[in-house]
């Protein structure tokens, strides 16, 4: 007779009884946990390199960026899984940091079985892996969807539970360590998803706070350009006085005057004063490419063929714009439109946003080629094949 | 202490939040996705609503959280507390809520040196990846060379609205490494500082500038004990040195005299002569044939031009201003159409009499009394009646002097034969007296010596008869019912006769304001003549517009 021993070298009789009875338990004690299965990562050949290759395949073991190590692009089964799971429900405190609300003890521990996972997965869990816990839907959080905000968790370690090694030894279950996902890149293929079946807002929309977020950012935005809405300073509803520059006394013209073209139909009729030459405030950035006093003025890519004097024209081939005024014959540079908007936005061109938000191509020898390149990539030797 | 609150830090912070706003990272799908940028120290009620109150709500990266750490007094750039700077600033005007091409109010600001700190801010981002926080921290850094400016306000007179945000510390990462059994967030931290200032608030006034610059040279010579001054002897008029005025130089903003006659004003140009007739004291006749444009000097003036609401301001000789609200004539704009205020003419001068007690300063009419006379013209007059006469009356001669040395002899030219009666008063008491005859003409010689500066007049009754209308009804101390007076006197019936109550020729250092109730108009004796009170010439400097 052999000697006793619950252990075997194969998985017997006990351990399928066992497991039966494990499996058994999370069925009747356990709860449903919708998986997101992961399968790989995006990539792409157009984008690839040496360190962040494109793999032809999907396969949960590529990595994405072999520099850096991390698989930012994840890809996850349109398939969504159920399996039962057991774990231990804690109170949660909030924890106010500076980027909002998190969740201090937001780390759970659960388990699941392993052959019910494998037989319906048809893998082992993996880190990146992400659960909906359906019974922890909030129906009643501050939204206006008429759904339930659904928790989502993302496994990050996987081993097999203490608890889950039986008298034989042999493990029926897998620990997992869950954290609250986050409205990231990694899980965008998710949140992408829409949120109902015929509604058109995703996960995203309903359950991140990015959206509120940016809400804010633009408000604040708006305040921001409200309060100065170009570099420099604003004077254009202030009043230049129009000056002899001889005498230094105020200019008068009007339309009884002899020496008035009446030919001139940009003479004003009812101006009294002569244009005065130039702005009279001076400062730092003050040129934003309009007359003093709000003297129309016109605008192109050359000047007009019958100007008149004192009139202006802003030149919009100049960069930055000139304005000119027009006098003995001669159109004098008045100033450069240097006020622009303090905002990062795609057109703001300063000497080093112009570098950036710039969309010009050049036609070299026959060749379209893209003005904005990156400095290490400029001009690099083509290959011949 | 009033409550003042600008928000000038929570300025700063709008504008920090701004140049961190709109970046993006790229995902590998090739979308941009934008990262929100917010103030870090939110309220927790906030925090929660923003989470839409439920525990199930997912945080976004990547983010960025601008927060203050410190904020510091700059003693480097303290500078005078006490400087009150100045701008002045012309407004354009404005039509149905639009800005015009003419000139609007005008302003002055006094901006009171504003208080320097050193603002720190520090920027914390939250990425889910390292590829991430460098996409984030190549497009941010970049811009910091080493610092950017930003600027609270686009306000030409807020002088502390242009700053710079310093880049400094950069702590690349929250986690350390190795990061352990958690993975926290990992957190790239930009410390920044800048430079600002607090400000109080700014003084906004009506446009103040210099117009006017009133420039006196005073007597500073010490002339010793004895008064005598070397080289020219001993001053006549003794004063204290640095208290007489010798002469004194005006600039105007323009430098423009004016004219004023009736209801109208006229600039002068330089070396223009006005044409008026100072001694008609009825009527200024006066070149009205304007060539300077009022638009020159208005323009120069700080303020807006109100027609009918804007004033000229004339500064008379005792320092009073009259003043008009003006309209510059749309015919012909080298004339102001002043609307005189009565309530600023001057003070009319008081000639007591007992028996016009209720109104000394007035006189009823101006008479020339070789036209009219009570009962030829004028009505009968009554107790109290005053005329000012433009022409002399009476059979006789009636002077005044004063007596610029100590004598009891007065020499006349009269033809001592023609003498009829002679009446003197000294200092307006009838005084005795002798007469005789030196060499044909008539020499009066007073019983007693006159003292220096005694006002002396005598009435010399000819061989001829008066004006019958002009006669008194009582004989005088010597017998006689003939009145005289002479040109611009003021003459005031007492019931019985009239009486000299102003005595030009006596009046010679005195201005006298008297109003005729007639025409309402008030005039002004200079020692020399009667004018109209206020009109005439005014050089630069005596007048000024107040838009």
């Amino acid at each position: 007779m052999p000697r006793l021993s619950l252990y075997k070298p194969e998985r017997g009789n006990d351990y399928k009884f066992i497991d039966r009875q494990v499996s058994e338990m999370f069925q009747v004690g356990g709860t449903d946990l919708y998986l997101h299965k992961y399968i790989g990562v995006n990539t792409s050949e157009a984008n690839a390199t040496a360190d962040q290759p494109n793999y032809s395949t999907l396969d949960v073991t590529n990595i994405q960026d072999l520099l850096l190590l991390e698989n930012r692009d994840r890809k996850y089964d349109a398939s969504i899984y159920k399996v039962r799971g057991i774990y231990s429900v804690q109170n949660l405190d909030f924890n106010l940091s500076q980027f909002g609300l998190f969740i201090d003890n937001d780390t759970i521990f659960m388990t699941v079985h392993i052959n019910d996972w494998i037989k319906s997965v048809g893998r082992k869990p993996i880190s990146g892996d992400v659960f909906e816990l359906p019974h922890l839907k909030d129906e009643f959080a501050l939204n206006d969807y008429m759904i339930a905000l659904p928790r989502y968790f993302v496994i990050e370690d996987v081993s097999r539970a203490s608890e889950g090694f039986s008298q034989t030894w042999w493990p029926h279950l897998y620990r997992l360590k869950l954290k609250k996902i986050v409205d990231s890149q990694q899980f965008a293929d998710i949140l992408d998803q829409p949120a109902t079946e015929c509604g058109t807002e995703t996960l995203r929309d309903i359950l991140s706070t990015k959206g509120r977020e940016l809400e804010i950012n633009d408000a604040i935005l708006a305040q921001a350009e409200a309060d100065a809405p170009k570099s420099g300073y604003e004077t254009q509803q202030f009043y230049t006085l129009a000056v002899d520059p001889n005498t230094g006394k105020p200019t008068l013209e009007t339309v009884d005057q002899t020496d008035e073209d009446a030919s001139n139909t940009g003479l004003d009729a009812s101006r009294i004063h002569g244009r005065a030459q130039r702005s009279g405030y001076v400062g730092y950035l003050l040129g934003d490419g309009a007359p003093p006093n709000g003297y129309e003025f016109g605008h192109g890519i050359q000047f007009p063929s019958t100007p008149q004097k004192d009139d202006y024209f802003l030149r919009t081939d100049f960069a930055p714009n000139r304005l000119f005024r027009y006098a003995d014959g001669r159109w004098i540079k008045v100033e450069d439109s240097v006020r622009h908007t303090l905002t990062n936005t795609d057109n703001r061109k300063t000497l080093k946003t112009g570098f950036i938000n710039n969309t010009t191509t050049n036609t070299i020898a026959g060749e379209t080629v893209e003005e904005r390149q990156a400095l290490s990539k400029a001009l690099k030797p083509r290959a011949d094949l | 202490m009033q409550f003042f609150y600008d928000g000038q830090i929570r300025r700063y912070l709008l504008q920090t939040i701004r140049l961190l706003s709109n970046f993006v990272v790229k995902y590998g799908d090739g979308r941009l996705v934008r990262v929100p940028v917010m103030y870090g120290d939110s309220d927790r009620q906030v925090a929660h609503i923003m989470k839409q109150n439920s525990e199930n709500k997912i945080n976004s990266t990547p983010r960025i959280a601008v927060y203050i750490t410190d904020l510091d007094l700059d003693k480097d750039r303290l500078a005078d507390a006490t400087l009150v700077s100045k701008v002045h600033i012309r407004e354009r005007d404005v039509e149905d809520g639009e800005y015009t091409s003419t000139q609007g109010r005008n302003y002055t600001v006094e901006r009171l040196m504003p208080t320097p700190f050193k603002m720190t801010l520090k920027a914390d981002i939250w990425t889910s990846s390292t590829e991430q926080k460098l996409q984030l921290l190549e497009q941010i850094l970049m811009l910091f060379n080493p610092s950017l400016e930003i600027q609270t306000t686009d306000n030409y007179l807020d002088w502390t609205s242009l700053s710079v945000v310093n880049l400094g510390d950069v702590q690349f990462s929250s986690r350390q490494i190795p990061v352990g059994a958690e993975s926290n967030i990992d957190v790239a931290t930009l410390s920044f500082d800048i430079p600002i200032y607090i400000s109080p608030p700014s003084k906004v006034k009506k446009l103040g500038v210099v117009h006017s610059i009133i420039m006196s040279i005073a007597d500073t010579i010490d002339r010793g004990g004895d008064g005598y001054i070397e080289g020219l002897g001993v001053d006549l008029v003794p004063t204290t040195p640095g208290t007489r005025i010798i002469d004194t130089v005006r600039t105007t903003i323009d430098s423009y005299r004016i004219v004023v006659y009736g209801g109208q004003a006229r600039l002068l140009d330089h070396g223009e002569n006005t044409g008026a007739d100072a001694t008609d004291i009825t009527d200024v006749d006066i070149d009205t044939e304007g060539s300077i444009n009022w638009r020159t000097v208005v323009d120069a003036y700080p303020g807006k031009y109100r027609a009918g609401i804007s004033q000229i301001f004339l500064v008379q000789e005792d320092g009073t201003e009259v003043s008009g609200t003006v309209a510059i004539n749309s015919l012909d704009e080298s004339i102001l159409t002043v609307n005189w205020d009565s309530d600023t003419y001057p003070s009319n001068t008081d000639i007591a009499s007992t028996y016009r007690p209720n109104s000394p300063g007035t006189f009823d009419a101006i008479v020339d009394p070789e036209k009219s006379a009570p009962g030829v013209g004028l009505a009968a007059p009554s107790v109290g009646t005053r005329y000012l006469i433009i022409n002399n009356i009476g059979g006789g001669i009636r002077e005044t002097l004063i007596a610029d040395n100590r004598s009891n002899r007065i020499d006349t030219s009269v033809d001592f034969d023609d003498v009829v009666n002679v009446r003197v008063f000294v200092n307006n008491s009838e005084v005795g007296f002798s007469i005789d005859n030196y060499q044909g003409n008539l020499v009066i010689k007073l019983n007693n010596i006159v003292n220096i500066n005694d006002v002396i007049t005598y009435e010399i009754q000819l061989n001829e008869d008066g004006p019958a209308a002009w006669k008194n009804n009582i004989a005088d101390s010597n017998g006689s019912f003939d009145f005289i007076a002479n040109t611009n006197d003021v003459i005031e019936w007492d019931g019985a006769q009239w009486i000299v109550i102003f005595d030009a020729a006596a009046t010679t250092d005195t201005i006298v304001y008297l109003t005729n109730i007639y025409t309402n108009v008030q005039y002004k004796w200079d020692g020399i003549s009667w004018r109209k009170s206020f009109e005439g010439e005014y050089p630069r400097g005596t007048w000024r517009l107040e838009l």
